[in-house]
């Protein structure tokens, strides 16, 4: 059978003539016993309370009983380790403490939502609420009030939103927006920035001087300012939209015999100890004779004290076996030319500028080295403004 | 004199009689446990007997692997394998009866 005990009951073992009486004196004592077991004939063990142990030691005197502890109560048995050990204990309860108080601490502010300087000016404020990195959370006063007090002293905020997520305050700030004041642009023309075809014009404001398919050069009147007529004649800030075809011929030169260099797949590493700037191999001795061709790879680490290099360091070379292999296929030095050329007129175009077609004018092998002339015929924005001065 | 008074009012009353005589309650449940009210002390105790004794008389229980599981002044609980309980001595205590209030 499972003996139960209460934490603070203690076996005792007892061993005498008159046992019975010995439990009756309790009894009459109002000493509870609990689980009492005959063990032998003038033998029993029984569980009592451990602040009746001197009593119940009197009374077995009183019979002639002789009486032992066998086992202590649970909690004597965890507090007499605790007891005997007590750095343990403290370090438990530093440990708790600590934890504790840790997490009671505020260890991150996040503001979302904010412009610089307002985040700086909220700051502040949190600052002198309480509310700041290594604050105590249970100093604080609750969150609305916090909320309410940073709408009411902070200003060009429409709200101000928080939440604390473990120890960590959440601020979002919805900021007041006035209308932004469109700036009123001068009166101006837009003109070509450069000799093309006219692909697509548009004008929002202003009068278009120029019609689809119309060749303009730079610096061609496309959509004039100067709107009505006679006596309702004004200047505008003309703005619209305008694209034309423009040409473009990229030359581009690649050698046809291309050396790759490629990795087998095949290593050794060599670590080496430097000391004073010597380098002392410790491992992995001859492994840049290993192979004919190869890369290495070099690695250093330098332990450091607070900032102070320590003058030992370790040195890791791994050598990668490597193979040249060339590539003399044509057609692949052309696709690779080609390729070259897209990317050439790519860096010189805007990102919204479309190629419309490529042609290869001339392709010629000389020298080993492959040339090649595109022609791109392109769709980009070419307009670009000019102010109207006005005079009298 | 204060015992027959006793005795009249439970009888008068319908009182259980464990509340104002001193007789023992005994609750058994199945046959390995055994609660004793009213006892007045333990008499003998090994694995296979147990003697109580009560107010007047006593009660003998035999069994195997008895187990006093709790004992207070006035109340105990038996653990084990109970086979018999019994009020030795012939007498007819741990309670009135006709006899006696036939007296009264």
């Amino acid at each position: 059978m499972k003996k139960k005990r209460h934490f603070s009951e203690v076996r005792i073992y007892i061993q005498g003539p008159h046992i019975e009486q010995v439990i009756n004196h309790c009894l009459s004592d109002s000493i509870v016993l609990h689980h009492i077991e005959k063990s032998k004939n003038e033998a029993a063990v029984f569980h009592a309370s451990t602040r009746h142990i001197s009593d119940i030691e009197s009374i077995a005197q009183k019979y002639h009983c002789e009486m032992e502890v066998t086992d202590p109560s649970f909690y004597e048995k965890s507090f007499g380790y605790l007891k005997r050990r007590w750095g343990v204990t403290v370090g438990i309860l530093l440990f708790v403490i600590i934890t504790v108080v840790l997490s009671q601490m505020i260890w991150n502010i996040e503001i979302e939502g904010a412009d610089p300087p307002l985040e700086n000016k909220l700051r502040n404020h949190l600052q002198d609420m309480g509310v700041k990195i290594g604050g105590f959370q249970f100093l604080l006063p609750d969150s609305k009030t916090i909320q309410s007090a940073l709408m009411n002293e902070i200003e060009g905020t429409t709200w101000i939103g928080m939440n604390k997520n473990g120890t960590t305050y959440h601020f979002e700030v919805v900021e007041q927006t006035l209308p932004e004041e469109t700036e009123t642009a001068q009166p101006r023309h837009l003109v070509a920035s450069k000799t093309a075809v006219i692909h697509q014009i548009y004008a929002e404001k202003g009068q278009p001087v120029v019609q689809q398919n119309d060749l303009v050069h730079e610096n061609e009147l496309l959509i004039s300012g100067f709107i009505g007529e006679g006596e309702y004649a004004r200047a505008v800030a003309a703005t619209g939209k305008v694209l034309g075809e423009t040409w473009y011929k990229v030359t581009v030169a690649v050698p046809e015999n291309l050396l790759l260099q490629t990795l087998t797949g095949e290593s050794e590493t060599e670590y080496e100890i430097t000391i004073f700037g010597k380098d002392i191999p410790v491992w992995g001795f001859g492994a840049d004779d290993q192979f004919s061709q190869s890369v290495v790879k070099e690695s250093r680490y330098r332990p450091s004290i607070r900032g102070w290099q320590l003058p030992i360091a370790l040195k890791i070379n791994e050598y990668q076996e490597s193979r040249k292999t060339k590539n003399t296929s044509e057609k692949s030095t052309v696709e690779k030319a080609k390729r070259a050329a897209d990317n050439k007129i790519q860096q010189s175009l805007s990102p919204e500028a479309e190629i419309l077609s490529e042609k290869i004018l001339h392709e010629d092998t000389q020298n080993g080295k492959v040339k090649l002339v595109i022609h791109y015929q392109v769709i980009e924005d070419i307009k670009s403004e000019t102010p109207i001065i006005q005079g009298e | 004199m204060l015992d027959q008074w006793k005795r009249w009012l439970t009888e008068k009353l319908t009182l259980p009689e464990d509340v104002l005589l001193d007789t023992p309650r005994l609750t058994m449940i199945g046959q390995h446990q055994l609660h004793v009210e009213n006892h007045r002390g333990v008499l003998f105790f090994s694995k296979e007997t147990i003697r109580l004794k009560l107010a007047e008389g006593e009660l003998l229980i035999k069994g195997e692997q008895f187990i006093i599981k709790k004992i207070y002044p006035e109340e105990l609980l038996i653990e084990g394998k109970i086979r018999e309980v019994a009020y030795p001595g012939g007498k007819t205590e741990g309670g009135w009866n006709e006899e006696k209030t036939s007296l009264f």
